[in-house]
């Protein structure tokens, strides 16, 4: 046997083979002396390289005389070893390494496998700076640092909802977000504490993903948390950092025309078409009899920024870890509490985590963890056009009333000592006085989540064990909304609204792992099964009017004004999967993975379907012999088929029951015959190292095809249904993503690195149904629709817009205004970006280290109804030209060029405003680029700390979302949008300011 | 060799549980929404027959959506029952707001085919045919019927819930033939059945009383009669006299009166939505007809406005111009408190009133139709008195307004906003037949306020009464601020969308293009 591998080798090598050679034979072991196999031996400036076997032993035609031997290994520090002319055997040992953890990757069922060996991309997210630029919501991290991740996030102030998408959107009715699996069980992140993250890897590809099942083929984030180890004592550590955030106005407002219209001061008006401010004493806004009658007119030109305050965010933790050598646990605490930029806005956060694993057998051990979290927030700052939302009110302030005013006069008692708003509009539809918002509209939500794992691993054989696992997932939140008497429109006689739900997934799993060596063929095998089983019930009650004033609970409901709604759905899945890595001399690695899947949520008829993977890996610098400077060069390809089910309880037709006990038909038509989504997904790679991997870089080529999607399309209501669920589709992404890791400098004291990740995406909706060549995704209500339109790119966004004539101008109408489309059918642009991407530097001098991350979301819209409305209500800066006349620049019906003068007032309320807005006047480019993170931190070194408890010490200084590099939007955030359902992700609407954020965190070792 | 045994045993175990987990027995019923009923009983029936009632007059949500969009922007506009204060809404200016159609035709449609599937389950084709209830959802599919053609034209009619992907449309001659012919067959069976009673208490405007459920369908059978007098005289002659003589009789005196109970929280009193929300007020012609006549029903229908005196305003305002103070609803008047909950289940939303049957019996007799012994001007008082007897006045005062020779007064107030009155008629009974036509149009204008708007609009839009200021502004190309210059509203947008060949049809049977200055059917 080893005659053949040496033929092999010399076969391979053949053109290297010099006259002079001689045989060193050896064994590579780590520090429990134990053999560590795929170890590369290499010779140092000579053209002789092996690989260890499962024993750790390797055998090696080097030259005559000494030489030296390079030993690396994935998980060890490398080492070189001088090897005499005389020696025989030699036996290196190898120090285990975390820095070199990236190179083993977790992969789907956790099982570890080497970086090198997997036939799709993948991509480690460095932990390091995750805990240090702290996000209370640890996805907000990974902005610009995964190549073909895009999030977006929601504007709700601390805990906003965050969206992960890996190479771009592809179900039309289906989540598109990637699926989080931590320690090897469907999680999130928004609850998980960045202390306890041991490893972070992203898997792009849905073959990499394939045994997940359906809730993976939007690819998979695969967490390890951290465990004890074994013989390192008790090790404890602290964590504390601060956070502010900062509100910064990006936006333009005028600040020299009072409220009013048609160049009027109106005391009641909320528009900002008034008169010029030159201080003139004029008619109070305010409806307060106590409240003076008149007052000065005075422009306000910092009310946006006097609103908002600096956010405050504490985080503090603490973890300890030790474990002798049967039993190894972790325990940690972490605790954020903090207040967002409406200063009522609070949060505070508790996680506790504890985990215990060890040996109870040499051939029995066991993994156990539970995970408790509990939050807590008060006046979530809403979004969108809800009149709750306290961004939408202070955005529509006029500039003559001031924020300081409007802090003591929001209230008073009338003579029956009713609460009263005080506002310039008293009954507004859609007014509301910002104060008023913010302190009598609240809302309360509270949520636990416990997360409980345990697990048993069998060894049969060495090569052979059996893990069994239950994890279960519980999430139960309770929430308040209370809006006090006298909110107009929504809360004329007081409001309370109260939800409770829960969740439940259970995951019963096993899997069976056997890894045989045939000589050069090495078998890596699992078979498991997993049932997995959720509950979600919720319960919302709402009294839309209340009887005793302002006091919040249900039995102060007023007569016929309580309702509630109760939602209950149940759902399991059965499968059984197996996988195979075949590896030949480790450099050609073929893999196989099928899953079979038994949905409750489809018919008995398709209920069961099967998916599965291939794909072949081939490291091309092992298997030839490439010039030194080459330390990696490996292809890799993939094909993949996975199968999502559906939502449950969509197979048959209901009649709903109503409030108060009515029946009502469906207006959904059920999907009797529904079938499982199919992803197709192939995949092509590259990975490329030189010059001992100080220059690395992955270029993958991707394309997928998602087909048979469930998607709910609209069908004529006269039929009897609105919608109906078919199976169709096809939407297709193709795509690119390299990344790009580069260490110009590495010297004992300074070291500079520095990576670039790039992703385009192309995205092709090719067919949706045969009758439906086009749906509604989404929309804000007022402005504009994002659809899914056959042969077009997937979120295309449509709103009203000008009537242009066949030379394209702007059509004129008598009145000398713009002609505006009655319908929103005048395409805007698309919601996605064409590509993002993120380049990364870390510099490090002696004990100190500086890294900061670019990143880049290019191409891509975004529509402002927030524009929309303070364009339209005059007060923008924009909206200065053109008040005392204005000829638009269009033509009339017959084509002449138009010369009837209107006003800048006339011409922004017909083409803004809240109820028909033109949104192609409101449209920007979502690009943008800015300085995602800066990271300064400062290793206390160890002899200034020598006489204290501290083994070790971290400062640092950490800056978020800092400045834009470049912003194409007017006035705010592409990336805060109004929420991250899939259909509105181009869509602003009073979403809140900008925030940048500056962190200081100190991390002890004890 | 023992600890292989032991591992193989435990191999073939877990092999064992991967089968067992693959059981699949159980999914069915897991996958069942146990909140929601599959099969409905018949007394489950009788509640979707009121989720019907609602739903065919738009009434579908907790906000009563439909309505707000089609009758109370829409038609409460176009008929100037009210003018528009809420500085958001174009409609009052003409817009055709296509998101607001789309909605009201859903929420429509959803009404419609809720009562098709009644249809199906009550129909000759059902396994348990139960023909008195098929009957009166009969009825109550040409009542829903009658107001949506007169918006749009052609409509899905006999396609209704048909579970296509294409549902065509009917032209509007097509949908009243069929209407007349559907009450002709309900009425038999209906007046065949007087004792019986179906839905009970899911019927939520007579409590599945057959013989007022009778009348109302003969007197539908006269409204549908009267709308194409112009069009198809002859048949309008035979339906309007077969109505009169129809058994079991039309609804003549208030306590017939078709009237929807509210079952807060989900179904309101759609009135008391918008005027909740105090989103209109009164218009400028109902403060010109009812202070010119001294009509007690303005005390009755509409309240003083929060800064004294009962004031209306003209239709079709700028943003701009809602912001003055003569325009503001604190100087304008609102529909009366009693009608500004919408939870108040002690206000029932009026359908239909004895009073329109006596203004089109009094029509009819002008026309010289065979429609009883009484006269013309003894049908035009009756009417006047039916109405004032609806809002609580009778005797004296009654007889006072109807000798009355008071004339419409003029709207006072900024000179671009006032206007002298439009007509000199008078209450009483006037010497020729025109000034006669205007007169019931005019008084038929004020009974149906404020619940009726759709029949108004479409009765102004035939007959041309009662005259109606222009609007002071107008926004749509195919309109002017004439007043009847918007003959329709355009089909739903989301139509060409979703229901391309249907709506195609619909256009071709429009018989002109899709716009608001099409004129329909009847109104030739």
């Amino acid at each position: 046997m080893k005659g053949l591998k040496v033929m092999l080798f010399l076969l391979l090598v053949a053109n290297l083979v010099t006259a002079q050679t001689r045989q060193i034979k050896g064994l590579v072991k780590d520090a429990a002396n134990q053999g560590v196999p795929s170890a590369t031996v290499k010779v140092k400036n000579g053209k002789g390289q092996a690989v260890t076997d499962a024993n750790g032993a390797f055998s090696l035609s080097v030259p005559a005389g000494n030489v030296v031997l390079q030993i690396s290994s994935i998980g060890f520090e490398s080492k070189e070893v001088s090897v005499a002319g005389s020696a025989g055997d030699v036996s290196v040992s190898l120090a285990s390494s975390s820095a070199s953890l990236a190179d083993v990757v977790v992969t789907a069922l956790g099982v570890t496998k080497s970086k090198r060996s997997l036939n799709y991309a993948t991509q480690t997210v460095e932990t390091k700076d995750l805990t240090k630029a702290r996000e209370t919501n640890v996805a907000n991290s990974l902005s610009g640092k995964v190549a073909g991740l895009d999030v977006v996030r929601s504007s709700r102030g601390v805990g906003s909802d965050v969206r992960i998408v890996l190479r771009g959107d592809r179900s039309f009715a289906n989540s598109s977000e990637a699926l989080i699996i931590i320690d090897g069980v469907p999680g999130d992140l928004s609850s998980l504490n960045a202390d306890d993250i041991a490893s972070m890897n992203v898997l792009k590809g849905s073959s990499a993903a394939a045994l997940y099942g359906s809730d993976a083929s939007n690819g998979v984030i695969i967490i390890a948390t951290k465990k004890g180890a074994a013989g390192k004592g008790l090790a404890v550590s602290v964590n504390s950092s601060t956070q502010l955030d900062q509100a910064v106005n990006l936006r333009d407002f005028q600040n020299v025309y009072s409220q009013g219209s048609g160049g009027n001061y109106i005391r009641n008006s909320e528009l900002g078409w008034g008169e010029k401010i030159v201080g003139q004493q004029v008619d109070n806004w305010s409806v307060n009899p106590a409240d003076a009658a008149t007052t000065k007119l005075e422009s306000h030109p910092n009310n946006y920024l006097d609103f908002y305050s600096t956010g405050q965010t504490y985080t503090n933790g603490v973890s300890v870890t030790g474990g002798g050598d049967k039993i190894q646990s972790f325990f940690s605490y972490n605790n954020i509490s903090g207040r967002g930029i409406v200063d009522n806005n609070t949060f505070l956060r508790h996680n506790f985590n504890f985990r215990v694993g060890g040996n109870i057998t040499d051939k029995l051990s066991f993994d156990t963890k539970i995970t408790y979290f509990d939050q807590g927030e008060n006046n979530f700052v809403k979004a969108g056009e809800d009149f709750s939302n306290v961004n939408r009110q202070i955005l529509r302030l006029p500039t003559n009333i001031g924020v300081d005013y409007i802090k003591d006069h929001y209230q008073f008692r009338n003579d029956q000592g009713q609460l009263i708003q005080n506002y310039w509009n008293p009954g507004s539809n859609g007014g509301e006085n910002p104060m008023w918002v913010k302190y009598n509209t609240t809302n309360k939500m509270n949520s636990g989540n416990v997360k409980g794992l345990a697990s048993l691993t069998y060894k049969f054989l060495p090569n052979l064990s059996l893990l069994v696992r239950t994890g279960l997932n519980k999430y139960l939140s309770n929430s308040q909304d209370r809006r006090f008497r006298n909110t107009y429109v929504i809360a004329e006689e007081g409001y309370y609204g109260l939800t409770n739900s829960s969740y439940t997934e259970v995951n019963n799993d096993f899997l069976l792992n056997y890894q045989g060596n045939f000589g050069d063929f090495k078998l890596n095998a699992n078979a498991g099964g997993n049932m997995k089983t959720r509950t979600s019930s919720g319960l919302n009650s709402a009294a839309s009017a209340l009887v005793n004033e302002n006091v919040f609970t249900l039995n102060n409901a007023a007569s016929g004004k309580l309702s509630s709604n109760e939602s209950y759905s149940s759902y399991q899945k059965n499968s059984l999967y197996a996988s195979g890595d075949l590896s030949y001399r480790k450099y050609l690695v073929l893999s196989v993975t099928g899953r079979n899947d038994w949905s409750s949520a489809l018919p008995s008829s398709n209920r069961s379907y099967f998916f599965g993977s291939t794909g072949l890996t081939a490291i091309i610098s092992d298997m030839v012999k490439l010039p030194d400077y080459v330390s990696l060069f490996k292809v890799r390809t993939s094909f993949a088929q996975t199968g999502i089910d559906a939502a449950p309880y969509q197979t048959k037709e209901y009649f709903s029951v109503t409030p108060g006990g009515g029946i009502s038909k469906s207006q959904s038509k059920p999907a009797v015959d529904l079938k499982p989504e199919l992803t197709s997904s192939g995949e092509l790679g590259v990975d490329l190292a030189f010059l001992n991997n100080r220059i690395s870089t992955d270029v993958t080529l991707y394309k997928t095809n998602s087909k048979n999607q469930l998607v709910n399309v609209a069908t004529p209501p006269a039929s009897g249904y609105s919608s109906k669920f078919i199976n169709a589709g096809d939407v297709q992404n193709k795509g690119i993503e390299i990344t790009l890791n580069f260490v110009p400098v590495k010297t004992n004291d300074f070291s500079w690195s520095f990576y670039v990740n790039y992703a385009r995406n192309w995205n092709q909706v090719i067919s949706i149904s045969p009758n439906s060549p086009e749906f509604v995704l989404g929309s804000d209500g007022f402005m504009n629709y994002t659809k899914i339109v056959e042969g077009k790119p997937f979120g295309e966004m449509y709103s009203r817009g000008f009537v242009r004539n066949a030379a394209g101008k702007v059509v004129v109408l008598p009145s000398g205004l713009p002609q505006i489309t009655g319908a929103q059918n005048v395409y805007v642009g698309n919601s996605r970006p064409d590509w993002i991407g993120g380049l990364g530097n870390r510099f490090t001098y002696k004990d100190f280290a500086l890294s900061f991350l670019v990143s880049a979301r290019i191409g891509g819209v975004v529509t402002s109804f927030t524009d929309a409305n303070v364009v339209g209500d005059g007060f923008a800066a924009k909206t200065l030209v053109g008040r005392s006349g204005w000829v638009v620049d269009g033509v009339t019906e017959d084509g002449s060029k138009n010369t009837v003068e209107t006003t800048a007032e006339a011409y922004w309320m017909s083409v803004g405003g809240r109820n028909t807005p033109a949104g192609e006047a409101f449209t920007y480019s979502a690009s943008n680029i800015r300085l995602r993170e800066l990271v300064l931190s400062y290793n206390i070194p160890q002899k200034k700390i020598a006489k204290t408890p501290f083994k070790g010490a971290t400062l640092s200084l950490t800056g978020r979302n800092l400045f834009f590099l470049m912003n194409k939007a007017q006035g705010f955030d592409p990336e805060l949008v109004v929420s991250t359902a899939s259909g509105l992700i181009g869509t602003e609407s009073f979403c809140s300011p900008f925030t940048r954020s500056l962190g200081l965190n100190l991390n002890l070792n004890f | 060799m023992r600890k292989y045994t032991n591992g193989y045993n435990l191999f073939v175990y877990f092999c064992m549980l991967a089968l067992l987990s693959s059981c699949t027995k159980g999914f069915d019923e897991l996958n069942t929404d146990k909140t929601k009923i599959e099969t409905l009983a018949p007394k489950q029936l009788d509640k979707l027959f009121s989720s019907a009632e609602y739903g065919g007059i738009l009434n579908t949500d907790q906000w009563a959506g439909g309505y707000q969009l089609l009758v109370s922007l829409a038609s409460d506009e176009q008929a100037q029952f009210f003018s528009c204060t809420q500085k958001a809404f174009p409609s009052d200016r003409n817009a055709m707001v296509g998101r607001w159609i789309n909605g009201g035709w859903g929420a429509f449609l959803n009404g419609a085919s809720t009562l098709q599937t009644i249809l199906d389950q009550t129909g000759p084709n059902s396994p348990s045919p139960r023909p008195v209830e098929e009957a009166v959802a009969k009825v109550w599919k040409s009542y829903i019927f009658i107001p949506m053609t007169d918006f749009f034209g052609p409509l899905p009619y006999s396609t209704i819930g048909n579970g296509q992907d294409v549902v065509e449309y009917d032209s509007q001659e097509f949908i009243y033939t069929e209407i007349l012919k559907s009450l002709g067959e309900a009425i038999t069976v209906l007046s065949q059945n007087q004792d019986k009673s179906a839905f009970a208490t899911g019927d939520v405007i007579y409590g599945g009383n057959i013989t007022q459920w009778l009348k109302f369908a003969n007197s539908i059978r006269l409204r549908a009669a009267m709308r194409i007098s112009k069009v198809n005289p002859s048949l309008a002659k035979t339906e309007a006299e077969a109505a009169a003589a129809g058994p079991g009789g039309l609804i003549t005196t208030n306590a017939d009166n078709a009237a929807q109970k509210p079952t807060p929280p989900g179904y309101l009193n759609p009135l008391g939505v918008i005027s909740e929300w105090g989103e209109f007020r009164m218009s400028a012609s109902m403060e010109s007809l009812l202070k010119g006549y001294e009509d007690p029903r303005m005390m009755a229908m509409f309240q003083e406005s929060a800064n004294g005196g009962y004031k209306g305003l003209r239709n079709g305002l700028t943003i701009a111009q809602m912001s003055e103070s003569f325009n503001d609803k604190d100087n304008n008047s609102n529909v009366v408190p009693r009608f500004q909950n919408g939870a108040a289940v002690s206000e029932p939303f009026t359908i239909y009133a004895a009073a329109e049957t006596w203004f089109n019996l009094a029509e009819a007799k002008l026309n010289g139709w065979n429609v009883g012994s009484a006269s013309a001007q003894d049908l035009y008082e009756g009417g006047i008195a039916a109405s004032m007897g609806q809002w609580g006045y009778t005797g004296a005062p009654v007889a006072n307004y109807i000798a009355s020779h008071n004339t419409p007064a003029p709207f006072d107030g900024p000179a671009e906003y006032a206007a002298p009155p439009l007509s000199d008629i008078t209450v009483s009974w006037a010497a020729t037949e025109e000034k006669q036509r205007e007169q019931i149009g005019t008084q038929k204008w004020i009974a149906l306020c404020p619940t009726m708007s759709t029949e108004a609009w479409a009765e102004f839009r035939r007959t041309g009464y009662p005259k109606l200021y222009d609007r002071i502004n107008n926004e749509n190309p195919d309109a002017s601020t004439a007043a009847g210059s918007v003959k329709r509203l355009i089909f739903p947008p989301s139509e060409a969308v979703v229901n391309k060949a249907g709506y195609d049809g619909g256009v071709s049977k429009l018989g002109g293009p899709d716009k608001s200055s099409t004129a329909l059917w009847w109104d030739k």
